[in-house]
């Protein structure tokens, strides 16, 4: 199993995996990481084809999901820390232009809180680094054709949302 | 945004919106990868926890582990998913004694959810759901413990309990402790646990001890000192955990006297009064010279059965005149109050010859003399037909052909089967036989009596103790129907003693194992010392010192017991001692901090 290979293809997946349940930036990452440094070193025991993507998929999707059981176990039902610190220097911005943009930004995470969480995952898993659909597919165990479908209607009902919002006095 | 997507159209106007409020999401995609080697490189090198404990750890409910435990158990859980089923079954041993734990924890964190307000309010619920989620996971597997946990306890009730327990118990903190070692917890977060561990297994320390039959039979409440041990434990974990060793010496003073006080009390409080003491003859002699509770009637039979054995047993008989006068003082009252008394506990009065001829003439029965006397029928009430023959004939002596018509209705009340006749009823025939009966007639009361204590008697081959029960309904048989293990207990004191009377009067029928039985009255001597007067206790005493003066009783040889009896016996105690030093031994030796980036964060 190439570890440089499997990181590059299920790197931003996996994020977006952590991230859709409600991690922040830096947990999704170490969350992934964990992910990925434990299917290596079990690596042995996977009994796939190393270099078929949706048997790695798989594999991963097992870590993941546990992973996720027991790092959220302390956050049901508590709201999402909104991860804007870390990209917004506002030292050298102008104010009311941070102030917009982090306003921007909040609509749009908040609107895909409001997803439901299958849609909210593929959201995430896709946008955060651009990820293939045969990659999210993979790590959710769904055919491409499967996410694209899931995507636009996360999309469409994303935009529903934020359109009502910003009708709203 | 990646040049890898092959969706133009999701790249609109909505998209690059998506893509840049998740953009805090998006790692540097070569340091993450350093950090990804960084992991591998650093638990291929460090740390080589084995299969079966990383599977185990995934087992285990979150609130019993710190988060890097349980996310080491959670990634283990699917990577070790495919073969080598069997490395999960450390997991499913230590599940008994966790699912024990986490009954109180499930009540606790529900309760501390009800209760919080403020900012631990989210804290306390999301426990309370992962406590939940736990349950609701392992469903299955919890049903099919208990279900195996259930037909043990059906096999050996205590025995196998503790075993379960005990093996379940160390198999957990032995799981916590291979984690621990390889720096995924800090010394605080395991001494908490181990500490919540142990005060939660408290009750069951208690149920354990009070459970035990051997609690019976050790004086020094060993299976209390054992609860002392795990909470001592716990104390100790606690202490470790919050960093007792950095505290001013001030502050660690402080913590012991606190906790030597805290375990003093208990000692004081729990285990002094709360142990047992053996009861002898002395004390029985005491209880029918003292004992001054006569409003409970109920225990006049007690009191009744110890001066029959009292007076008999070939040693120096209680002084009764205290108690007798105590007795006439209490019908005196009841006759002054127009209260009547049951002629049943006339009866056991006029067994130990306390009535006066006054109290007789009150409880003579013109029924009994217009019809009884010449009646031709079977007796099937023999207490009952005890106080009216005797009240009757000291009056008025029968002739010899009503004591030998009032004899054979006695012994024909022997072939009513359906009557019952327990030892009680036995000893009334006899007394009447005493009072119109002769030799033969108790020559065949004799030969009945040997053939229902067999029947009663609960003993069998190899058992450590038996009692004579009220009816052989009540014991327990295999399918051959021999007596199998039973669980004894005060509830047969009364039928024993007053079976041990009757084969003082009879000889002791074939089959009963007086070793057996005097196990089982040594064990009903013993009685908690905060009392002043146990009639279970005095009685056990009393019947004690009446088997002992029976002309066939052979002291018991002293037996030499191996050392595996003598840790048996106090397994409770030890089991309690070795538990704790586990845990504190886990706490302590987990680092006080964690090398390890996944740990600590819980």
């Amino acid at each position: 199993m190439d570890l440089p290979r499997l990181v590059h293809r299920f790197r931003g997946p996996l994020i977006g995996f952590f991230a859709a349940q409600g991690a922040d930036p830096r947990e999704a990452r170490e969350l992934a990481q964990d992910a990925l440094a434990e299917a290596f070193l079990a690596r042995d025991r996977f009994r796939g084809d190393p270099d078929d993507l949706n048997a790695q998929g798989a594999w991963l999707r097992g870590i993941a999901k546990n992973l996720s059981r027991v790092s959220f176990r302390d956050r049901a039902k508590q709201p999402r820390e909104l991860p804007f610190d870390e990209v917004v220097d506002s030292s050298d911005r102008d104010p009311a232009a941070v102030a917009l943009m982090t306003e921007r930004r909040s609509r749009v995470l908040l609107a895909i809180d409001e997803l439901r969480p299958a849609w909210r995952a593929v959201l995430y898993m896709h946008y955060i680094e651009g990820s293939g659909l045969a990659e999210v597919g993979a790590l959710i165990g769904l055919s491409d054709r499967a996410v694209e479908g899931r995507l636009r209607r996360a999309r469409a009902e994303l935009k529903r949302i934020l359109e009502s919002w910003e009708v709203q006095p | 945004m990646s040049g890898r997507r092959e969706h133009p159209e999701f790249d609109d106007e909505l998209g690059v919106r998506i893509a840049d409020a998740t953009e805090a999401y998006a790692p540097d995609p070569d340091d993450f990868l350093r950090e990804v080697e960084q992991r591998t490189e650093r638990r291929e090198s460090s740390r080589v926890i084995p299969t079966f404990v990383r599977r185990a750890a995934a087992l285990l409910p979150p609130v019993l582990l710190p988060l890097s435990l349980a996310r080491t158990g959670a990634a283990a859980t699917a990577t070790a998913a495919k073969g080598g089923s069997w490395k999960f079954l450390p997991g499913v041993l230590a599940m008994p004694a966790v699912i024990a734990v986490m009954i109180f924890a499930t009540f606790f964190v529900s309760l501390r959810a009800a209760v919080v307000r403020g900012e631990q309010r989210d804290e306390a619920r999301s426990a309370r759901h992962a406590v939940a989620q736990w349950w609701r996971r392992n469903m299955v597997l919890i049903i099919v413990v208990m279900l195996v946990v259930a037909f043990t306890v059906t096999i050996t009730p205590t025995d196998g309990l503790l075993l379960i327990f005990g093996i379940s118990m160390l198999g957990f903190v032995g799981i916590v402790n291979a984690l621990a070692r390889e720096g995924f917890a800090t010394r605080r977060e395991l001494g908490l646990r181990m500490s919540a561990f142990l005060f939660f297994l408290s009750p069951y320390s208690i149920s354990a001890a009070m459970s035990s039959q051997d609690w019976m039979t050790t004086a020094t409440g060993s299976g209390l000192l054992g609860l002392i041990a795990v909470i001592s434990g716990a104390v100790v974990c606690s202490g470790l955990a919050v960093g007792f060793r950095d505290f001013g010496s001030k502050i660690r003073v402080g913590f012991a006297i606190t906790a030597v006080v805290i375990l003093g009390s208990m000692h004081t409080l729990g285990v002094q009064p709360l142990s047992k003491v053996m009861a002898d003859r002395g004390y029985a002699i005491r209880f029918v010279e003292e004992w001054d509770e006569l409003d409970g009637h109920a225990r006049w039979e007690h009191f009744i059965g110890m001066v029959e054995q009292l007076r008999n047993d070939g040693q120096t008989p209680p002084q009764l005149d205290a108690a007798q006068a105590r007795f006439h003082a209490y019908l005196d009252g009841l006759y002054a109050s127009d209260t009547e008394l049951n002629s049943l506990y006339a009866t056991e009065l006029e067994l130990v010859g306390f009535l006066r001829d006054e109290d007789r003439q009150r409880f003579r029965s013109d029924y009994w003399e217009r019809h009884g006397v010449a009646a031709e029928t079977s007796i099937v009430s023999p207490r009952h037909a005890l106080l009216n023959v005797s009240t009757h004939s000291r009056f008025e002596p029968y002739d010899d052909a009503t004591r030998a018509r009032v004899a054979r209705r006695v012994l024909d009340g022997l072939r009513h089967e359906d009557i019952g006749h327990d030892p009680e009823k036995l000893l009334a025939r006899a007394a009447l036989l005493d009072l119109v009966g002769d030799a033969d007639d108790h020559a065949a009361l004799q030969t009945f009596a040997h053939r229902k204590l067999r029947e009663l008697w609960s003993g069998y081959e190899g058992a450590d103790r038996a009692a004579f029960f009220s009816s052989p309904d009540l014991i327990e048989r295999d399918a051959a129907g021999t007596p199998i293990e039973q669980r004894l207990s005060f509830i047969w004191l009364s039928t024993t003693s007053q079976a041990v009377q009757l084969m003082a009067r009879y000889g002791v029928p074939e089959g009963v194992d007086l070793h057996a039985l005097d196990a089982y009255l040594t064990d009903m001597s013993l009685y908690y010392s905060y009392r002043r007067f146990d009639s279970n206790a005095a009685l056990a005493a009393a019947a004690h010192s009446r088997l002992h003066a029976l002309a066939e009783w052979t002291p018991r040889p002293e037996p030499n017991h191996p050392l595996l009896w003598w840790i048996y016996r106090q397994r409770l105690l030890i089991g309690g001692i070795l538990l704790a030093l586990f845990c504190v031994v886990v706490t302590a030796r987990a680092p006080e901090a964690t090398e390890n980036p996944a740990a600590g964060t819980a």
